[in-house]
Order: structure tokens, then sequence, then C-alpha cells
């Protein structure tokens, strides 16, 4: 989608309630973000499905805050990253036994469960920026916008997330 | 320079494992659907403020008209600067029009910031 199609959609939701012109924007934006929440969710599909439809219901609340200073996928990024930490805080409220995250899901196959071994031993927030940076192709400066931290942090995070990654790799024979 | 050798080596490994193993969200026919039926129903805009605003413009429209068309029939010299019913008349339509004109525009300006 060209960028100025996107704005005159975003102008047509944000005058004209258009839901047609809302949902060209869903549709053409659902899998980067579901994608998104399928890695920080270690692949449980019906969590991300939710986080992601929650995602798209705020971003049709805030629509007419969208300034267009970034783009929408950033900011659609941005609003991912807040539904998963918000959901991340009431698991923690409600389950304090269980070190979130686990997935609660049956794995499909051996590559699904390996990719979810690797990110398991990632942080909340190593593990948005090595998605983000590396599956995503974001840059520091788009990822810091995101998360909403300096782009100092975001380096750090991005080097103990590459660290852990990398030792995880070779501990199983990828080099 | 060395230490940038062994990033751009790790980049590289993480980079190609992703590419191999990241997972792709299965196909969901549904999802868009489920949104758009998820959102509040749009309302057929009835709300007071904009009734009371529709009918103000079109009384003030129709004042306009009137008032013009009385000034077309019946001339008046407004060099003279008589005070008079006509021309006070003039005035309020005029002021009327240019209120609600910057009223829709600072609407404008309030859906976009």
């Amino acid at each position: 989608m060209r960028r100025i199609d996107e704005k005159i959609l975003i102008t047509r939701v944000m005058i004209l309630d258009d839901r047609t012109a809302f949902a060209r924007l869903v549709e053409y934006h659902q899998p980067a973000i579901r994608r998104f929440f399928l890695h920080q969710t270690m692949g449980d599909e019906m969590l991300t499905d939710d986080l992601a439809q929650e995602t798209f219901i705020k971003l049709y609340y805030s629509i007419r805050q969208y300034k267009g200073l970034s783009g929408l996928a950033t900011y659609l990024y941005r609003i991912a990253f807040n539904i998963y930490q918000d959901h991340l805080r009431q698991k923690k409220a409600t389950d304090a036994i269980d070190d979130y995250p686990h997935p609660s899901y049956t794995p499909v196959n051996d590559v699904s469960m390996d990719i979810n071994q690797a990110l398991s031993t990632l942080s909340t927030h190593e593990r948005a920026c090595i998605t983000l940076h590396y599956i995503d192709d974001l840059k520091v400066e788009e990822i810091a916008q995101i998360l909403s931290m300096p782009q100092g942090t975001i380096k750090s995070h991005l080097s103990r997330g590459r660290n852990k990654m990398t030792q995880y790799l070779k501990n199983n024979g990828y080099e | 320079m060395n230490n940038n050798t062994q990033h751009t080596h790790e980049d590289i490994l993480i980079r190609r494992y992703f590419k191999e193993k990241r997972h792709q969200p299965r196909e969901n026919k549904w999802f868009t659907h489920r949104v758009i039926h998820s959102l509040p129903r749009q309302q057929k805009v009835c709300k007071p403020a904009s009734v009371i605003m529709t009918v103000v413009t079109i009384v003030a429209t129709l004042m306009c008209c009137i008032v013009l068309w009385y000034a077309s029939h019946n001339f008046y010299p407004l060099h003279e600067n008589k005070f008079s019913g006509e021309l006070l008349c003039i005035y309020i339509a005029i002021m009327s029009t240019i209120l609600l004109v910057v009223q829709q525009i600072i609407q404008l300006i309030k859906t976009y910031f």
C-alpha cells in the first residue's frame, strides 16, 4: 500500500468513520501485527489473534490522536507492545505462581518448538527488540519509538538479546 | 574492528536462523471481519449539538436569502450610513454566517489535531 493511499484511508476513518477504509487498513497490517504477537507469545495462536484484535480496536478508538509523525505500522506496533505489557501485568496478577511466558498450546512441530525455546531465553523487552530488529527489519530509532525507550537502552537490549541468542544457537549446533 | 567482525557474524547467524525458523501467522480470513464486528455501531449522526447547528445554519441561510431578496427589491443607500431595521438585519445575517463558518473551521481543526 502506498503511503498516500494509507493517509487517505486514515483520513476517511477519522472524518467519516468509514468502516470499509478501516477494514482495508486492518487487512493490510494484520499479518505483521499477528506475527509480532506470535513471537511475543511464543506461538500461542489463539492469544495472538485476541491481542491483535484488541490492538486494532484500540487503533480505531485512538486514530484521531495519530498525527502521522511516524508510519501507521510503527504506531500499531506501539499499541501492540502496550497491549502485550498490559496482558503480562494481568497474567502476573492472576497467576503469580506461573512464571510467564509459558505457551499454553501444543506445538505444531519441532521447528516452532525450537524457535520458541530460543525466544524463551530472552526477557520481554529483549524479545521485542530482537524480533522487531531481526524479523521485521526495523531500525533502532523505530524500535525506540515503539517501546518508548531511549535508543541507548534499545541497543543494550539488542546486545544482551543477541548474546543470549548466539549462545543458544551455538549450544544447539547452529553455526 | 575484531569486535565488529564478531558482531556482524552474530548478526548474520541470528538473521539466518530467524529467516529459517520464524513464525508465519496462519491465514485467517475471518480476522478483519471479526475486528470490524467488534467495533461500536456506526452512529447515525444525531447528536443534539449537530442538530442545533444544522437548524441555526438553515435559519441563518434563510435570513441571508430574505435580506438579500429584500435589499435587491428595495435598494437601500448604504453609503448614507443611517441606522435602520434593514441594515441591522443585514449585519445580523452577515455576522451569523461568519460565526458559523468560524465554528465549522474550529470543528475541522479539532478533528485533525
